[in-house]
């Protein structure tokens, strides 16, 4: 089975090196982008699989990444999804917001492309598993 | 002989019995109670040695005399009942040092074999220690007080070694103190001339343990008191001074009396002189006791010699409704000597009233301390000059003496040429004239100068018309002890006719006014001045009563408009305020009115020209004769107003201005922290992968390029990071808190955890403090110190970075300083200030990166929590950073 990864971010670039990473993590996994918080739910709403895990870049036009997360968390039929920011901004009080949102942890947009090949391929292998958080939380500090 | 041999054997069985009991044991005998045996309990509860026995006990232990224990003792003897008694005070001189115990003593006598008392044994134990208990102390010494008080003694103790001193409210109020005071400021009450006594009295006493002098003392009030001073000063072991109790007696009385006895003496000898003619007398006391009088004063009463001692008023009744009484008094409560001339007084002689005339004076006698203490009595009899005085007075007749005590100026002229036939003292003090010049000559020969100012013409026109004439207030021209004046008088001239209704003369009657005038136009010329000053005045003035009705504007009213002025000048004003300011103003004039306090409010006028313009009103009570009166301004301070009120708006703009350049900066931040990195991070991603794709593409050199290309940008990141937290940093949360700083370097360790990995760093502290500061800069400034900690760390040593807190006081403030030590590369001392400066680097960029702000932070942290920062190092021995941060 494939794992469906969603990812919000209005900048092609950062798309474009996000799908490199994500196919070279070589892990079977099939990437849906949309635009901004909006294309979210929009995707959401439709009848396609559901993702396994949302990325949210912060800084969107129409609906930001902050409001997207506070969107997802509060719809129950959304919630459990696995939500991490994924951030240009290297600030700590960031993390602590994501956390407090319920993000499932913060990520920041790593300049080297291998390093974020790395990261994804730890975190989409432990979807489902406990290791997740700590996944994810290593990621955060190996991306800082 | 029996005696003996009884004694003999009480000696014994005392000797083995007692010489060594755990108490007190003596046995004294004999008239003198001779200290026949002592234990040795009882000689150190004296404090004397084997010495004092064979002794009589007043000799062995002189000190007993008087105490309570001894006169008990003799008590016994004396009676032959025994004595039991329980914690009695003994006073006892134990090796120099009088010493207050506490003893239950029981006092048995001894008999001989007759039945008489030949001794008393006395046992004793000492409770001391037990009485001891502060309690009992203190209530005895309360009850000692009170009997003290009750004796209108006062109480002072001091404390030589504190020198501190403790007074009953009684010596307080002796000294003239309501409250206690130092004890310095007792000694500042004694009079100049008794330091000397007090300060020898007190350095005799540190010898002989007395203390005994009398001094005046000055009370507040100015009168000075006589004061007994005694007291004992309580040694320590050292025969050193510890206490001085002792007490003050006012003895005012006592001394006044007595020196008034002596003066009294004194004063005798000089005063009272043996002249037959003159009659002397002394009188003390408000009450006029008479002390002595000599025989012509007794004679000139009629009394004898039984008076003396008696009060003026007992001794001669018949003075009542005479003024002597009042004269005397008044002199002794004004000091001021009385002298009266030729006058009458009415004394009981042999039982007869009978009229004398007398000259006398009243003098008042005053004590050292300048006190009237008595009146002093001197008079001659003048009734015989008297009499014939009067005798002649009376023959004078009584129109004429009413005609010359008239206080109002009368003349009598004679005929056409008004021949000056009578004129009495008053109109020649109006002339400024002797009566020589004046009587018997026509009046216009003796004063020419009235015959120029028309007063001849209207006197010959009375004379010759009968008809009676009165000025009103007419200034006349005088030449008076040869000065010319002018004198305002009110004067009436009337025809004066012999029996046949012929017209013989004029009556002139005249009153001089000029003071009354003089006084009156000063007035007016006042207010007139006031007026002007008042119109002068670039502001409105007003005048109310004390019910806040105005009575008086200046011209300046008329600017206002309702302003209208009376036909006499005066000014009414309708005032009308804005609106806005009315109820204001009413409330703020009727507070001022009732409470006296002082007016001032600023309101809207409208004035003439139909335009409201801002006044400054203000307006002072004044207590006057006609009661009290409000004097009010009104300033026009309506240009001043509306700058002001303009310069309110502007700063009002300006601070919006401000605030939204402040929010377009934080804006910018935001902008920045993610726009301006976002390509920068593109650019490395980008590189790398050209470094990872086209690596066997490019050449040695291309590579070398892309290489460079990611430092660039890595170091352009770091700064971007560097310039946002330092210009972010005073728009941050403002709110100052609890900072618990084991959490803050937890949290830092956090996020440095790959670069702590890296450099096998280790951070250590134990038990850090909170202190009171904002937590994201505190986040930060950590942030900033350990990873320049670590980031300055030798290449092949593990980096070890200590922190350590502790508490210091700066400036009277508390802080916590906090050491961060690190065994990293470190640097010149000389160069510790620099490093706190922005884009100051001490390494190179090759081998240490760094945006050159790190420290640059940490100080605008430091300082923006009003704490400091300073840095010390040496060249490669590591550096310690102490940040002193508030503490809560």
């Amino acid at each position: 089975m494939k794992k469906i990864v969603l990812l919000a971010d209005d900048d092609s670039d950062d798309y474009e090196i996000f799908k490199e990473s994500l196919h070279e993590a070589d892990c079977a996994t099939e990437l849906i982008r949309v635009d901004n918080g909006e294309g979210v739910f929009e995707y959401l709403s439709t009848s396609r699989p559901r993702p396994d895990i949302i990325f949210l870049d912060l800084n969107m036009p129409v609906m930001s990444g902050w409001q997207c997360l506070a969107k997802l968390k509060n719809t129950s039929v959304y919630r459990e999804i696995p939500v991490i920011m994924y951030t240009t901004s290297s600030h700590y009080r960031d993390a602590e917001i994501a956390k407090d949102l319920n993000a499932h942890g913060l990520i920041t947009k790593p300049s080297d492309y291998k390093l974020l090949t790395q990261v994804l391929k730890r975190i989409i292998c432990t979807l489902g598993s406990d290791d997740l958080g700590s996944a994810i939380h290593e990621a955060y500090l190996i991306t800082q | 002989m029996t005696k003996t041999i009884y004694q003999d054997d009480y000696k014994q069985r005392f000797h083995s019995l007692i010489q060594d009991a755990p108490f007190s044991a003596a046995l004294f005998t004999g008239d003198d109670l001779t200290v026949e045996m002592a234990n040795a309990i009882s000689l150190q509860i004296w404090g004397k040695d084997k010495s004092v026995i064979g002794l009589p006990l007043l000799e062995a232990i002189p000190e007993i005399k008087d105490q309570y224990v001894f006169e008990q003792l003799k008590n016994v003897y004396l009676t032959g009942q025994p004595y039991e008694g329980k914690e009695h005070t003994a006073w006892l001189n134990k090796s120099g040092v009088l010493t207050k115990i506490f003893v239950n003593i029981v006092y048995q006598p001894i008999r001989n074999d007759e039945g008489d008392v030949t001794g008393v044994f006395a046992v004793g134990h000492d409770v001391t220690d037990q009485v001891s208990s502060r309690k009992e102390l203190e209530a005895s010494e309360t009850r000692a007080r009170v009997a003290i008080e009750s004796a209108g003694l006062g109480t002072f103790e001091l404390h030589y070694a504190s020198g501190k001193s403790k007074s009953s409210a009684r010596f307080d109020e002796i000294f003239g103190f309501e409250t206690g005071a130092p004890h310095a400021e007792y000694v500042k009450r004694i009079h100049p001339d008794d330091l000397t006594t007090r300060n020898i009295a007190h350095q005799q006493a540190l010898t002989t343990g007395k203390l005994e002098y009398q001094a005046r003392v000055i009370l507040p009030t100015g009168i000075t008191r006589w004061v007994r001073i005694n007291g004992s000063i309580i040694f320590d072991e050292k025969h050193e001074p510890m206490h001085l109790i002792g007490t003050a007696l006012d003895i005012t009385e006592e001394v006044t009396s007595f020196q008034k006895l002596r003066e009294s003496e004194e004063k005798f000898r000089t005063l009272i002189s043996e002249t037959p003619e003159i009659a002397v007398g002394l009188y003390v006391g408000r009450e006029m006791r008479i002390q002595y009088v000599n025989d012509m004063m007794l004679q000139f009463w009629g009394k004898d010699a039984s008076i003396i001692g008696k009060t003026w008023k007992e001794a001669l009744p018949e003075l009542d409704g005479q003024p002597f009484f009042e004269e005397l008094d008044n002199v002794f409560a004004t000091g001021r000597q009385f002298t009266s001339k030729e006058t009458k007084a009415t004394l009981k002689r042999n039982g007869k009233l009978e009229i004398g005339y007398f000259d006398y004076t009243f003098k008042a006698l005053k004590n050292l301390n300048g006190d009237i203490y008595a009146i002093h009595h001197m008079a001659i009899d003048v009734t015989e000059q008297v009499k014939s005085k009067v005798a002649l007075v009376e023959r004078e007749g009584s129109v004429r003496r009413l005609f010359e005590q008239t206080p109002v100026g009368i003349a009598m002229f004679k005929g056409e040429s008004f021949e000056v036939e009578m004129v009495n003292e008053t109109l020649l003090s109006y002339w400024g004239r002797p009566r020589y010049e004046i009587i018997n000559r026509s009046i216009w020969d003796a004063m020419p100068e009235l015959v120029s100012q028309g007063i001849k013409a209207i006197a010959q026109n009375v004379y010759h018309t009968g008809e009676s004439y009165t000025s009103g207030e007419t200034p006349v021209s005088l030449l008076r002890h040869g000065l010319q004046e002018t004198i305002i008088v009110r004067f009436g001239f009337q025809a004066i006719k012999d029996w046949q209704g012929n017209i013989t003369g004029v009556l002139a009657i005249a009153n001089e006014v000029t003071d009354l005038v003089v006084a009156r136009k000063n007035v007016e010329k006042n207010e007139m001045r006031l007026n002007f000053l008042a119109n002068s005045m670039p502001q409105v003035v007003w005048i109310a009563d004390s019910d806040g009705q105005v009575k008086y504007y200046n011209d300046r009213v008329l600017e206002f408009a309702g302003a209208k002025q009376n036909d006499d000048g005066t000014w009414i004003w309708e005032g009308i305020l804005h609106p806005d300011d009315l109820e204001r103003t009413n409330t703020c004039w009727l507070t001022s009115v009732k409470n006296l306090t002082p007016y001032e409010t600023e309101h809207r006028v409208l004035m003439r020209d139909g335009s409201y313009r801002w006044h400054l009103s203000r307006a002072y009570a004044y207590a006057t004769h006609e009661g009290t009166k409000w004097y009010g301004t009104a300033t026009d301070v309506h240009d001043k107003k509306v700058l002001e009120m303009g310069l309110e708006a502007i700063v009002k703009e300006r601070t919006l201005e401000l605030q939204r350049s402040n929010d377009d900066l934080q804006q910018f931040a935001h902008v920045a922290s993610h726009d301006l990195k976002e390509p920068v991070r593109k650019i490395k991603t980008f590189s790398y992968k050209l470094q990872d794709e086209y690596k066997n593409v490019l050449t040695d050199r291309g590579n070398t390029f892309v290489n460079k290309i990611i430092n660039a940008a890595d170091r352009m990141n770091a700064m971007i990071n560097g310039v946002l937290n330092y210009a972010s940093m005073p728009s941050s949360s403002n709110k100052f808190e609890l900072v618990d700083l084991n959490a803050t370097i937890s949290n830092v360790q956090n996020d440095l955890e790959i670069l702590i990995h890296e450099k096998h760093g280790t951070i250590t502290y134990h038990a850090l403090p909170s202190i009171y500061g904002i937590v994201d800069l505190i986040h930060q400034l950590f942030y900033n110190l350990i990873n320049n900690a670590l980031k300055f760390s030798k290449k092949d040593i593990p980096a070890l970075i200590h922190i350590t807190a502790k508490k210091t006081v700066v400036n009277d403030q508390q802080f916590c300083e906090i050491i961060l030590t690190d065994n990293g590369i470190g640097f010149n001392q000389e160069q510790a200030e620099q490093i706190f400066s922005t884009f100051v680097r001490l390494n190179s960029k090759d081998q240490y990166e760094g945006s050159g702000l790190g420290l640059a932070l940490c100080k605008k942290i430091v300082e923006r929590h009003g704490g400091m920062i300073r840095a010390v190092s040496e060249k490669d021995k590591g550096a310690q950073f102490h940040i002193l941060l508030p503490s809560p």
